[in-house]
């Protein structure tokens, strides 16, 4: 059955969990990429997948005026109560709306691991074989789709993707020039000549568009709900269409928000 | 739709003026507890409001802020923002996207009212010489 509405990792400890799994991806990526450690990539690679379990967005639920937010596959581990809420908005709605204002430090986190494969090239070049350049490049193009994704109002963030599918399409052909010409260049034979050195590039190549791909479009069709507790938290919860969006911010204002007190 | 003057005070202190639960309490000579219930007690009412003013607009939700005391819908027949204000003392004012001109006779009091109110609750600290302009950066904030 597929979630009318889920928890995002954009706030407390499934956001640090989220950041330390791409950041774990990223390194264990380049780890084994590099051959340094035959032992530290898969541990590393491990941690970030036991990370990014913790951080997955598993139930919104609403009892006795609460806002329950639980994280954690299979089960829900982490679980943060909302119960006094004083803003509620569908980001996607508002002509001015970005992630970015309220969660900033994703930025950073985008930032770094877009950047530690670029430095990782800079410093040793295309070693150990022009073959994994796409897989290396696999955390640079998710850190600017989600990059993208937060800085942007979701109108603009539409129209940007309509123009930067062509964008992607020229700097991919372009990636797989560079690594067919470099791949002659040291081996002094075609790429497509050794068959595992062919699989290792497709491989590479069809995670990179994939990932990029699904990252780009599911973002574009989901809405995002924005709660904002009276202590100043801010909590996100993603919808999987505009009108769960509705029934969602509706439900919260009405189980949540309304609540009848005695006063002076 | 207007909260009760004493729940309007406390919200306006608290959320509008910044101040603490605790000074709010001893300017008005009760206990924190009560201030802390009228709070509570009148961000769930302004938020009834909202609810209610949803449903006789035949509009979807699309914000409500209970700190600011205003809310954003979306008319499900012209598809048109709509968006709506709490006046200290007067009560609800609802506004249609691109419907305002403050510089008509008619509607000069409507900017006025939400202009003033804005000050009130602290969304803005001074306003242009202009009324037009300062109304376009209160949507601005509030669309943020």
């Amino acid at each position: 059955m597929v979630n009318k509405w889920w928890p995002t990792p954009y706030s407390g400890l499934p956001a640090l969990m989220s950041c330390a799994s791409l950041l774990c991806f990223t390194l264990g990526m380049i780890l084994a990429v590099s051959g340094l450690s035959s032992l530290a990539a898969p541990i590393v690679i491990a941690i970030g997948f036991m990370a990014g379990l913790i951080s997955v967005g598993r139930e919104v639920r609403i009892c006795n005026h609460k806002l329950i937010l639980g994280y954690g596959f299979p089960k829900a581990i982490v679980r943060y109560v909302v119960e006094d809420v004083v803003d509620i908005f569908d980001v996607n709605e508002l002509s001015r709306g970005k992630l970015v204002r309220y969660f900033k430090y994703h930025l950073f986190v985008f930032s770094l691991i877009m950047l530690l494969p670029v430095i990782y090239l800079a410093v040793e070049g295309l070693y150990p074989s022009p073959v994994y350049l796409p897989l290396l490049l696999l955390p640079v193009f998710l850190g600017v789709a989600l990059q993208l994704y937060i800085m942007f109002t979701a109108e603009s963030y539409r129209k940007l993707i309509r123009r930067l599918m062509f964008t992607l399409a020229i700097v991919w052909s372009l990636v797989g020039f560079i690594v067919g010409a470099t791949y002659r260049e040291l081996y002094g034979k075609s790429l497509f000549s050794d068959p595992s050195a062919t699989l290792l590039y497709f491989t590479g190549m069809l995670l990179l568009a994939v990932s990029t791909i699904t990252i780009l479009a599911l973002r574009s069709r989901q809405h995002v709900i924005i709660v904002e507790s009276s202590d100043g938290r801010f909590y996100a919860i993603a919808t999987a269409s505009p009108n769960y969006a509705k029934e969602l911010v509706k439900l919260i204002a009405k189980e949540v928000m309304v609540r009848n007190e005695a006063t002076f | 739709m207007k909260l009760p003057s004493r729940m309007e005070e406390v919200l306006l202190l608290i959320y509008g003026k910044g101040l603490r639960e605790v000074d709010v309490a001893r300017r008005l000579n009760v206990s924190r507890q009560a201030i802390n219930r009228a709070l509570r007690g009148a961000t769930g009412r302004l938020s009834q409001i909202f609810l209610e003013l949803a449903e006789i607009l035949n509009a979807d939700i699309i914000r409500v802020n209970v700190r600011k005391g205003y809310a954003i819908f979306r008319g499900r027949q012209l598809n048109t923002k709509i968006y709506a204000f709490y006046i200290p003392r007067k009560g609800i004012r609802v506004l249609f996207k691109n419907g305002v001109n403050c510089r008509d006779e008619e509607l000069r009091s409507l900017c006025i009212d939400i202009i003033r109110a804005a000050k009130e609750w602290g969304m803005i600290e001074e306003e242009e010489d202009d009324a037009d302009t300062t109304l376009r950066n209160i949507l601005r904030i509030i669309e943020a």
